[in-house]
């Protein structure tokens, strides 16, 4: 005999506007599957932060950043959202039922991902409505889940769980303290070669169950690594492997140069090499394509600070034989999880952007994403 | 007319009986009344309170269970027991239900299947009664068969198949009787379907999930591509066979749902058997005895089940009349989020947002006041505890006459 002693009592109205949005933002996936995990996903998230802030204080943000969600749904179904300091993974359902819980490995085995709880949410497309469900920590799953390595996830009974979702807001509201997180062995670092070999492999559009075709080990190894896992959903876009654009700036001052940041004279920047004021200042630049009709420079200078940090500006120049860079054309500076942190836009007859010069501590990784129409250019940067 | 048992030894040794899908009489048990008869003349000073024989026989359940000696005597009392909780909410849920296929006998039969669950559940130590704990579990069982039974009579097969949980799959399979092998392979093919095919819009209000119709010819061949490739000895399955697979456990799913009545392990009135663990040693039920007379007194001493009560009563006065009224509707007169949506004329998702507010903030007047009064640190399970405290008395404070006035 099923059991189905939970009832769902939490219903959430999904917002008009959600679901077309959900829709519509997220056709660039080259599976169905794929855009569908994404869609739930969009619409759990919205319509159940929507509900936290409206009805309870607590402040919600989305790990580890809004823009870096699209490569997550590419690659696994689940959401983090952080209520204070409580993560919580958001497992979008269909099912009608609450007879278990059903969580990918990765949100599980990788250090980096772990959550404090999972919590299963019931999207109802028919009715247009979001059920809140059953919920279990990361401690649970780890140590009263089953692992099935056929599809690699880890599965726990609803019998065993609450599905009072009040108890879990109280509990926060009350800061009540438990052991969330069971232990997870941390999985090996990727060497830049393997990992390059992997993507090359597991980015093949044509792929269409990328996580099942190498163990474990080597899947989690890349996707606990934010560059990489940026970099498998440009590839799922069509995009060429970047894996060559991370550049380690500390090697500069070494004076280690890889052959495509070349110095300012032999790409005849005058202009820029004027502006150097300061003797310590390391400028070298790059000739990007951002497509087949459009090449611009990028410019990065860099100066050691006394307090162990580097100070960073970033400028973007015309190709040498032209005056104005395209209209249009946007310098942004993110995050290594694709967040923005500041971004700039040309105008019409603009000669070139600039990012406010700012300084950065040793191992910390960032994007420079130049963005022309339907094209975008990453480049990736380690400290 | 359905007439509530007030004798205890009928209380616990009969059962309802059906007849044309309502209730007729009230069936001795014969067995269980002899049993019921003998105990009674063994309690010194003699008890009549059904509260103390069913805690009694929840101890037995019990001990019965950690001895590995399951009895059905001691089981049947309980669920003789349990008749009107689990009466009043299969009531409720078909008056609530109008579209059911099922009947009331259908309803309490099903609902009563779930005594299991109640007797795994229910934590004799928190104070609370079992009859209070069985009406929460039995009105949540019944109110969510109900939600699915009907959502899986209007899909077709092929969203059925997107609705269920993997768990729900191998059941409703083996509920058929398949082997495992007929069943790891039932399964891989849903997980291909699973991954390949999705309703091509489904903003457009004439493609919604519900309709899904039939994936064509070529999603059927990806299907099966997947299937080889999956497949741990690289097994081929012609699309059609797929299809034919899918289809199979799509009936499964929708059978598992409505169990044949037969096959559920509760007692069928009026007959008897005889059973050797049925007759439990006199001397063990003796001291069980006094231990429990022993509880009882310690319990009455301590009140602390009075005290919550009475901090609650003080808690729900407290609150704005339109919640009093939104928890009078949902726990006495059992009705489901909808129909409290239609009463108040406003939609379900509001009504679910405001019980659950009201719920939420109950839960936390009463767990602050559990750490300060009764000076306990606080811990989630313990939380959890609480909220089915405070779900069995809402359940029990409105299900009592003299409090539905309020």
């Amino acid at each position: 005999m099923m059991q189905t002693i939970h009832p769902i009592e939490l219903w959430l109205e999904i917002p008009a506007t959600v679901s077309q949005q959900a829709w519509q933002a997220n056709q660039n996936y080259p599976h169905p599957h794929q855009r569908w995990t994404a869609y739930l996903n969009q619409i759990a998230l919205a319509t159940f932060t929507d509900y936290l802030q409206q009805e309870q204080n607590f402040p919600v943000r989305v790990w580890p950043s809004q823009e870096a969600l699209p490569s997550f749904w590419g690659v696994v179904e689940g959401t983090m959202i952080e209520l204070d300091t409580t993560k919580i993974l958001l497992l979008p359902r269909e099912n009608l039922d609450q007879d278990e819980l059903r969580v990918p490995q990765e949100w599980v085995d990788i250090l980096s991902w772990r959550p404090d709880y999972y919590l299963a949410m019931h999207v109802d497309l028919d009715e247009q409505v979001v059920g809140i469900g059953v919920h279990c920590s990361h401690q649970q799953i780890k140590t009263q889940g089953d692992y099935q390595p056929s599809d690699r996830t880890y599965t726990i009974s609803g019998e065993d769980l609450v599905s009072d979702f009040n108890v879990l807001l109280v509990s926060l509201q009350l800061s009540l303290q438990e052991v969330t997180q069971a232990d997870v062995q941390p999985l090996a670092s990727l060497s830049p070669t393997q990992a390059e070999n992997l993507l090359r492999r597991l980015g093949n559009p044509e792929n269409l169950l990328p996580r099942l075709m190498v163990p474990f080990s080597l899947w989690g190894g890349l996707l606990q690594e934010p560059r990489y896992r940026e970099q498998l959903y440009q590839l799922y876009q069509g995009q060429e492997l970047s894996v060559n654009r991370l550049t380690r700036l500390t090697s500069w001052l070494e004076d280690i140069f890889s052959n495509d940041w070349r110095s300012l004279d032999s790409l005849n920047l005058a202009l820029a090499g004027r502006r150097s004021e300061v003797d310590q200042e390391i400028k070298r630049a790059k000739i990007i394509s951002i497509d087949s009709d459009h090449r611009v420079i990028l410019l990065i200078s860099i100066r050691p600070e006394t307090d162990e940090k580097i100070s960073i500006s970033l400028q973007l120049f015309p190709q040498v034989e032209q005056r104005y860079l395209p209209e249009q054309i946007q310098l942004q500076l993110c995050g290594e999880n694709a967040e923005v942190l500041q971004a700039v836009q040309a105008r019409s007859q603009d000669n070139y952007l600039q990012i406010r010069r700012f300084k950065a501590s040793r191992e910390l990784t960032f994007q420079v994403q130049i963005i022309l129409g339907e094209s975008r250019q990453i480049e990736t940067f380690v400290v | 007319m359905f007439q509530p048992r007030t004798d205890v030894i009928k209380i616990f040794a009969s059962f309802a009986q059906f007849e044309e899908e309502i209730f007729v009489r009230w069936m001795i048990d014969e067995k269980l009344r002899r049993s019921m008869e003998s105990c009674l003349r063994q309690a010194s000073p003699r008890r009549d309170s059904a509260e103390f024989w069913a805690l009694y026989w929840y101890k037995q359940w019990q001990s019965s269970e950690s001895t590995k000696m399951p009895s059905s005597l001691v089981r049947n009392h309980l669920i003789a027991y349990l008749q009107e909780p689990c009466y009043r909410a299969s009531e409720k849920a078909i008056a609530n239900f109008p579209r059911t296929k099922l009947t009331l006998p259908d309803c309490f039969q099903l609902a009563m299947a779930q005594v299991d669950t109640i007797f795994r559940g229910f934590q004799a130590d928190q104070g609370f009664n079992l009859k209070s704990y069985a009406i929460v579990i039995f009105a949540n069982f019944v109110k969510e068969n109900l939600r699915q039974n009907h959502e899986i009579h209007i899909c077709s097969p092929w969203a059925l198949l997107r609705k269920v949980s993997q768990k729900r799959l191998v059941e409703s399979l083996q509920n058929q009787g398949l082997t495992p092998n007929l069943i790891a392979k039932s399964v891989l093919a849903w997980q291909c379907y699973k991954t390949i095919y999705f309703p091509s819009d489904p903003q457009a209000s004439t493609t919604r999930t519900r309709q899904l119709p039939e994936p064509d010819l070529s999603v059927l061949t990806e299907m099966a591509t997947l299937y080889k490739q999956l497949h741990s000895q690289s097994e081929t399955i012609s699309p059609e066979k797929l299809k034919y697979s899918l289809l199979a456990a799509a009936e499964a799913i929708r059978k598992y749902l409505y169990p044949r009545l037969d096959s559920l392990n509760t007692p069928i009135p009026g007959q008897e058997s005889q059973e050797f663990q049925d007759y439990l040693p006199a001397s063990d039920s003796d001291s069980l005895l006094s231990d429990l007379i022993a509880i009882e007194e310690e319990q009455t001493r301590t009140s602390q089940r009075l005290e919550i009560a009475e901090f609650l009563r003080q808690a729900i006065s407290q609150l704005p009349d339109s919640e009093k009224q939104l928890l009078q509707l949902y726990y006495q007169e059992n009705l489901r989020q909808q129909e409290i949506a239609a009463r108040l004329n406003t939609k379900q998702y509001s009504i679910s947002r405001k019980l659950s507010r009201i719920r939420q903030g109950l839960l936390l007047k009463l767990a602050q006041w559990t750490q300060t009064t009764l000076h306990i640190s606080l811990t989630k399970d313990l939380l959890s505890n609480i909220s089915q405290v405070l779900e069995e008395w809402l359940a029990s404070y409105y299900g009592n006459p003299e409090n539905n006035s309020q």
